[in-house]
């Protein structure tokens, strides 16, 4: 799971098939635009129907610029603010409850092999690669019952159905790689058990599920539909507040909740390359 | 300083295989550096797990200073073991590698950072304190390593192949390193290595293990000069092997008649001799003089092997002076002595 994070590098260091005199740096430059521009580009217009006042076809840029859409938002009692909370807690609680019960199963994949070990792997993995509604709808029904849904702690466990694959999954890549040799060497240094687990595991396994986390949090994040199926319009997130304000044609509160919906996805990027970063260095 | 006395270990792993470690028997003196010295797989690092408590032995027992510490767990046992890697904490500095001990012990700070900065001193490594595992050398991190494990007074210490991953000038430095500390602290060592000359350069004492047990164990010109066995003599590099039978202090053999300095057991049925004891170009009349013809001359740079045919088909290696490659070719005729003192009987 954390391999993806490496993508941006091979495509800067592959060289050219001609060979010639030119420095490698510029070769490697024309790809990394591309993909920066990739991932910056669609957030401009974002950026720009936030601040926009009358910005009509054909015009390229806004007649003007007005934060007037930024001080709604953020008056008090809005519901941007009201979203933002609901967003953060019940994103926080998926990632909580799916670190809990994700941890020890990623724990138990990376570090011991057993027969059906890959069914496994592919059944945690089904999560992401089956189409979530087709879950979602199965769901839904369990939670009706159970006397769930239109509440936030519905939310919270129909989110782990897509947040526990990444969990599990960067979690046992996390323990794969974790060499027990460590916790040895810290034994024959007269440490206990407890101590081990406390001073040299936990440590050492903290920035990869730092990342684990933050994943789980973002997942939860970005959810729409399964909010929208279990909460039944009475849990209100990000996503949700931003498709009510394109529904409403309101593009100025619309790039307003995309803006705040994107951030913390960026915030997360940064964390979690440096977490890896630093973990990554032995 | 403490005394190391291990009986009859026995190690097998997996129900049924080949015992790893097979009846193995050890005694190491207070103090001393023992080097536990064997080809791959026969055993060494077995031995070590057992002693450090990272696998269970199957039968017979380890005594540190006169009792068992076999049921005890790893941490209980005074036992340090350092391997090939370094394995420092990547998430902590060195002085917090090295201090892991201690911390671990509950000593108090300002103790634990004056002992760190002596065992720093010791590995000659001071002011190394705040950086990173990462940003040191692979030999800085075995050198903390190495203090990370003394800081502990342990019983014992074990080095399994440490100097393995070292380049060969760095392993040198670290071999001499890790003797001056060795006799700085007087901590009982057990040094493994697959490297016979590194085992007889750095020990007090060498235990040669073949198959799972112990074959040899004395001074280490003892075992390099006398070995006990066909397979020690071969694993010194004690590769001219004869055939025959004792007459008295005579050695009967198909090519012709020596005289031993060592007086063998009855039992004796072979000589060995290391190449570099042989004489290439003796003078006609010289002690345990040989005919033989030149198969092949090798120049190694420090010295040129030649391999001479003597009678009866057996093939004795010299170990000649490094100029000789131009004096010898094959097919000469030569005339090789075999000193008295370089022979010495196989028991077995």
């Amino acid at each position: 799971m954390t391999a993806i994070w490496s993508i941006a590098t091979p495509v800067g260091d592959k060289p050219a098939t001609v060979p010639s005199a030119a420095p490698t740096k510029r070769r490697a430059g024309l790809p990394l635009l591309l993909l920066v521009a990739w991932l910056v580009v669609p957030l401009v217009p974002v950026v720009l129907w936030s601040v926009a006042r009358g910005w009509f076809f054909p015009a390229l840029l806004p007649a003007e610029i007005s934060l007037a859409a930024w001080a709604r938002a953020f008056a008090n009692g809005s519901d941007v603010w009201r979203a933002l909370g609901t967003s953060v807690g019940v994103s926080a609680a998926a990632a909580a409850l799916g670190m809990l019960i994700g941890v020890p199963a990623g724990r138990a994949l990376g570090m011991h092999a057993f027969p059906g070990k890959r069914w496994v792997e592919m059944l945690v993995l089904a999560p992401i690669l089956v189409p979530g509604l087709g879950v979602a709808m199965g769901l839904h029904a369990v939670m009706i019952r159970l006397g769930l849904t239109g509440t936030a702690g519905g939310v919270v466990l129909v989110f782990l159905v897509p947040v526990l694959p990444y969990v599990v999954l960067i979690s046992a890549s996390v323990f794969a790689t974790h060499d027990r040799a460590f916790e040895a060497q810290a034994r024959g240094l007269g440490a206990s058990s407890w101590q081990t687990l406390r001073h040299v595991t936990l440590p050492m396994v903290a920035p990869g599920l730092s990342v684990a986390a933050a994943f789980a949090f973002l997942v939860a994040w970005s959810q729409y539909g399964l909010t929208l199926l279990v909460g039944g319009g009475r849990v209100i997130t990000m996503p949700l507040l931003l498709g009510q304000s394109i529904a409403a044609g309101r593009n100025d509160l619309a790039g307003v909740a995309a803006v705040l919906t994107i951030l913390p996805g960026l915030a997360v990027l940064v964390l979690t390359s440096t977490l890896l970063g630093r973990g990554g260095r032995r | 300083m403490s005394t190391v006395a291990i009986r009859s270990l026995t190690k097998r792993y997996g129900p049924g295989g080949a015992p790893a470690v097979d009846g193995f028997s050890l005694d190491l003196a207070p103090g001393s550096l023992t080097a536990l010295v064997g080809p791959s797989g026969c055993g060494k690092s077995t031995v070590l797990k057992c002693l450090a408590g990272l696998v269970d032995a199957d039968g017979g027992d380890v005594l540190i200073d006169g009792s068992s510490v076999l049921g005890l767990q790893p941490e209980r046992r005074g036992v340090v073991l350092m391997g090939q890697d370094h394995l420092l904490f990547p998430h902590l500095d060195v002085a917090g590698n090295v201090g892991f001990g201690l911390r671990m012990r509950g000593e108090p700070a300002g103790n634990i950072a004056r002992r760190v900065e002596e065992m720093l001193a010791l590995v000659r490594l001071e002011g190394f304190g705040p950086r990173r595992p990462h940003a040191l050398s692979g030999g800085q991190a075995q050198r903390v390593a190495l203090a990370r494990a003394l800081i502990v007074k342990p019983r014992v210490l074990l080095l399994d192949e440490p100097l393995t991953s070292l380049d060969p000038e760095l392993r040198e430095e670290m071999r001499g390193l890790i003797r001056t500390v060795q006799r700085a602290t007087a901590t009982t060592t057990l040094f493994v290595t697959h490297d016979r000359e590194e085992a007889v350069s750095v020990a007090d004492g060498v235990a040669l293990m073949l198959g799972g047990r112990l074959v040899q164990h004395g001074a280490p010109d003892a075992v390099f000069e006398r070995p006990a066995t066909r397979a020690a003599a071969a694993f010194f590099g004690a590769s001219n092997i004869l055939e025959g039978r004792f007459e008295g202090d005579r050695f009967v053999t198909a090519a012709g008649t020596l005289r031993l300095a060592a007086i063998g057991e009855g039992s004796a049925t072979a000589v060995a001799a290391r190449p570099e004891a042989l004489i290439l170009g003796a003078r006609p009349g010289a002690e345990n003089g040989l005919d033989g013809l030149v198969r092949s001359v090798g120049y190694r740079g420090t010295h040129t092997l030649v391999e001479v045919e003597i009678g009866g088909g057996v093939m004795l290696t010299v170990a000649a002076p490094a100029a000789s490659h131009r004096s010898v070719a094959v097919g000469d005729r030569v005339r090789i002595a075999l000193p008295a003192e370089a022979l010495w009987p196989l028991s077995g």
